[in-house]
C-alpha cells in the first residue's frame, strides 16, 4: 500500500471516529494502534509506552494542573463580580460603558483563569442582566461576552499555550510572553469598536451610571485597589518571573496557584470544601488534557514513522499559491475545523503537520504559533460547534435569542481578521516582547 | 442483570474513591515547586530532588484519575452527530469503538508495561536525571493507572451494551 493511501486512510478514519463522538484522546490512540499494528508491527506498543513516559515526565506540561488549579480557585473566589463592579464604576458613564467593562473584565478574568467556558458563564451571569436592564443592543452585548471569553485561550497564562508549545517544539516562555501583546490589542480593538458604535448610535448602549449611586474619587480608588490591583499583580507577577527568567514557567505556575489561594483567603472565600473541590476538578481537567496529549503522541509517532508527515508536507508545499497563500489555506483549515472540533483536537491534529511547512517556507515559528493561537479563538465563536455561544445561551436572560448571539459574534470575528492582517504586515508586534526577554 | 449492575457499580466506586483520594496531591505539587523557588532565591540552595519529585507527584494523580474522568464523561469529544443519533445506535457505535479501539490500544500497552515493570524491579532501575531516585515505584503506579483505566473501560462497555439492549435504568 502506498504511503499516500495510508496517509489519507489514517486521517479519514481518525476524523470519522472523532465525529462519531468517541473521546478525542482514545480516538487518536486507537487509530494509531490499528495502523501501527498493521504497518509497523506488534513492537509499536513499546513505542507507545515510551511516548507515555516522555509525556508524563515532561516538565513544562506539569504547569497544566497548576494553572487549572489557579483558575478554579480564582473563579471560586468571587473575583469576577468584584472586577466588574470596579471597572464599570470607571466606565459606566461612557456610552457603551457596560459593554466596555464586560470586555475589560473578561480580559482580566480570562487571563487569570485561562479557561474560556468559565469566563463566558461567569461573565454572562454577571453582565448580561445589567446590560439588558439598560436596554443595550442584544447582539452587541452578547458578542462582547463571547469574544471577551475567547480571549482566555490567548491572554497568558493560558492552558492552550502550554499544550501548544511542546507540540510545535517552540519555547513555552516565548509563547506565554508573546501572547500578551496581541491579547491586549484585541481587547483594545473590541473596546474601540463598542465605543465608536455607541457614540454614533447611543441607542445601542446608553450610559448607565446616572441612575446609580455616585462614588467619590476615593471610593473609586479603593474599589480599584481591592478588586483590580491584586489580580493584576498576580498575573503580572507570573508573567514577570517568566519574562525576567527568574523561574521556569512551571515554577511560575506553582507560585500563581499558591498566590490564588492567598487571594481567595483575602476575599474570605477560602474553605476546606472549596479547596477539595478545586483539587478534584483540577485532577479531572488535567487528566482530560493529558489523555489527548498522550493519544496525539501515539498518533504522531505512527504517522511520522510511516512517512505520512512528508506526504502532507510535500502536498501543502506543492500548492500553487506562494508562501502567504499556503498560510492562508492553513488558517482556513483551522477555522473550518473550528466549526466542528474543540481547540485541543485541532492543535493535536494540525500543528504537527503545519509547523514544519511554515518553518520551511521561512516564517518564524513563534510568530506562526501566535498567529495560529489567535486564529484558534474563532473555534469558540463559529457555529455549529461554538462553545461560547452555547454557554452564553444557557445562562443569558430568555429574551436573548440564539440568533442575537450568532449575529453578535460576527463583528468581533471581523476584528480578529483585522488584527491578523495587522500582525501579518508588522510581525514585530508579536515578536518584540519574546525578543526583549531573550527567549528567541 | 443484577450481576452486571453490581460490576458497574463496584468499578465506578473504586475509580471514584481512588481519584478523590489522590487528587489532594495537587497541593503537594504546588508546595514542592513553590519551595524549590524559595529555596533557590532565599536559601541559595536549589534542591536536587525537585525535578523528579514533581513529575512523580503529577503522574501519580493524573494516571489514577483517567478512568474516573471517563466515568463522568469528561474526556473531550465531539457530540455534534452522535447526539442526533438514536440513543441505541450511538451506544452501539461506542461499544464497537471501546472494543475495537480502546481495548486494542490499552491491553497492548498494559502488557508491555507489565513486563517493563517486572524488569525495572529486578534491575532496581534508577532514574538518569536529577537526584537519580528509583523509578520502579513510578512504573508500578503508571501500570496500576492503566489497569484502572482498563477496568473503567469494562464498566463503560457494559453501560453501552445495556443501552443497546434497552435495559438501562432510564428506559
Amino acid at each position: 500500500m502506498s504511503v499516500e493511501l495510508i496517509t489519507v486512510l489514517m486521517l479519514t478514519s481518525l476524523i470519522l471516529v472523532i465525529m462519531m463522538g468517541f473521546p478525542i484522546g482514545f480516538s487518536l490512540a486507537g487509530v494509531a494502534t490499528v495502523f501501527g499494528l498493521i504497518f509497523v508491527g506488534p513492537h509499536i506498543a513499546s513505542t507507545f509506552m515510551l511516548r507515555m513516559h516522555v509525556t508524563l515526565s515532561n516538565y513544562t506540561l506539569i504547569a497544566i494542573p497548576l494553572f487549572v488549579f489557579m483558575g478554579i480557585v480564582i473563579e471560586k473566589s468571587g473575583l469576577a463580580g468584584r472586577l466588574y463592579d470596579a471597572i464599570y464604576v470607571l466606565t459606566g458613564r461612557l456610552k457603551g460603558g457596560l459593554a466596555i467593562a464586560t470586555v475589560l473584565t473578561c480580559a482580566i478574568f480570562a487571563a487569570a483563569t485561562g479557561v474560556v467556558g468559565a469566563t463566558v458563564v461567569t461573565m454572562g451571569i454577571i453582565s448580561m442582566p445589567a446590560m439588558m436592564k439598560y436596554r443595550y443592543d442584544k447582539p452587541m452585548a452578547s458578542g462582547a461576552v463571547c469574544a471577551g471569553g475567547a480571549l482566555g485561550i490567548l491572554i497568558p497564562p493560558s492552558i492552550l499555550i502550554l499544550v501548544y508549545a511542546p507540540v510545535a517544539n517552540v519555547s513555552v516562555g516565548a509563547l506565554l510572553i508573546g501572547a500578551f501583546v496581541p491579547g491586549m490589542i484585541l481587547a483594545l480593538l473590541y473596546v474601540l469598536y463598542i465605543g465608536i458604535r455607541c457614540f454614533i448610535n447611543p441607542e445601542m448602549g446608553p450610559s448607565a451610571a446616572d441612575g446609580g449611586v455616585h462614588y467619590t474619587f476615593w471610593q473609586k480608588s479603593r474599589m480599584f485597589c481591592v478588586s483590580v490591583l491584586p489580580v493584576l499583580t498576580l498575573i503580572l507577577a507570573v508573567l514577570g518571573t517568566i519574562f525576567f527568567g527568574l523561574a521556569a514557567p512551571t515554577e511560575a505556575a506553582a507560585i500563581g496557584a499558591f498566590a490564588a489561594v492567598l487571594l481567595a483567603l483575602g476575599y474570605r472565600k477560602l474553605t476546606a470544601a472549596m479547596l477539595m473541590e478545586a483539587a478534584i476538578r483540577t485532577a479531572r481537567t488535567s487528566a482530560m488534557v493529558y489523555l489527548v496529549v498522550i493519544g496525539a503522541s501515539f498518533f504522531t509517532s505512527v504517522f511520522v514513522r510511516l512517512g505520512c508527515g512528508r506526504v502532507i508536507e510535500s502536498s501543502i508545499m506543492g500548492l500553487p499559491f506562494g508562501p502567504w497563500g499556503v498560510l492562508i489555506v492553513m488558517w482556513l483549515i483551522i477555522i473550518l475545523m473550528g466549526c466542528f472540533l474543540d481547540w485541543i483536537g485541532i492543535i493535536m491534529i494540525v500543528v504537527p503537520l503545519f509547523t514544519p511547512v511554515a518553518v520551511k517556507l521561512g516564517f518564524d515559528p513563534v510568530w506562526f504559533s501566535l498567529m495560529n493561537i489567535i486564529v484558534l479563538q474563532t473555534s469558540f465563536l463559529t457555529p455549529p460547534f461554538a462553545l461560547t455561544i452555547f454557554y452564553l445561551k444557557g445562562i443569558a436572560p430568555p429574551e436573548v435569542t440564539l440568533a442575537d448571539i450568532y449575529k453578535g459574534v460576527v463583528p468581533y470575528l471581523l476584528l480578529m481578521l483585522a488584527a491578523l492582517l495587522l500582525f501579518s504586515l508588522f510581525p514585530d508586534i508579536l515578536l518584540f516582547m519574546p525578543r526583549a526577554a531573550g527567549l528567541i | 442483570m443484577a450481576v452486571i449492575n453490581k460490576i458497574i457499580r463496584v468499578i465506578d466506586w473504586i475509580n471514584e474513591k481512588i481519584s478523590k483520594a489522590v487528587s489532594f496531591l495537587v497541593f503537594a505539587l504546588i508546595l514542592t515547586l513553590t519551595y524549590e523557588v524559595v529555596a533557590r532565591y532565599f536559601f541559595g540552595s536549589p534542591t536536587q530532588w525537585s525535578l523528579n519529585l514533581t513529575y512523580f507527584i503529577c503522574s501519580f494523580f493524573l494516571i489514577l484519575t483517567m478512568g474516573y474522568t471517563w466515568q463522568l464523561g469528561e474526556h473531550v469529544g465531539v457530540d455534534l452527530i452522535s447526539s442526533k443519533l438514536p440513543r441505541r445506535v450511538g451506544a452501539l457505535l461506542n461499544a464497537v469503538f471501546i472494543l475495537g479501539l480502546f481495548f486494542l490500544t490499552w491491553t497492548n500497552i498494559g502488557r508491555v508495561m507489565y513486563n517493563d515493570m517486572l524488569r525495572s524491579w529486578a534491575l532496581q532501575e534508577r532514574s538518569t536525571i536529577g537526584a537519580m531516585p528509583p523509578v520502579y515505584p513510578y512504573k508500578t503506579w503508571i501500570f496500576v493507572g492503566v489497569v484502572l483505566l482498563l477496568l473503567q473501560g469494562v464498566s463503560q462497555l457494559l453501560k453501552e451494551i445495556q443501552v443497546v439492549l434497552g435495559r438501562d435504568r432510564q428506559s
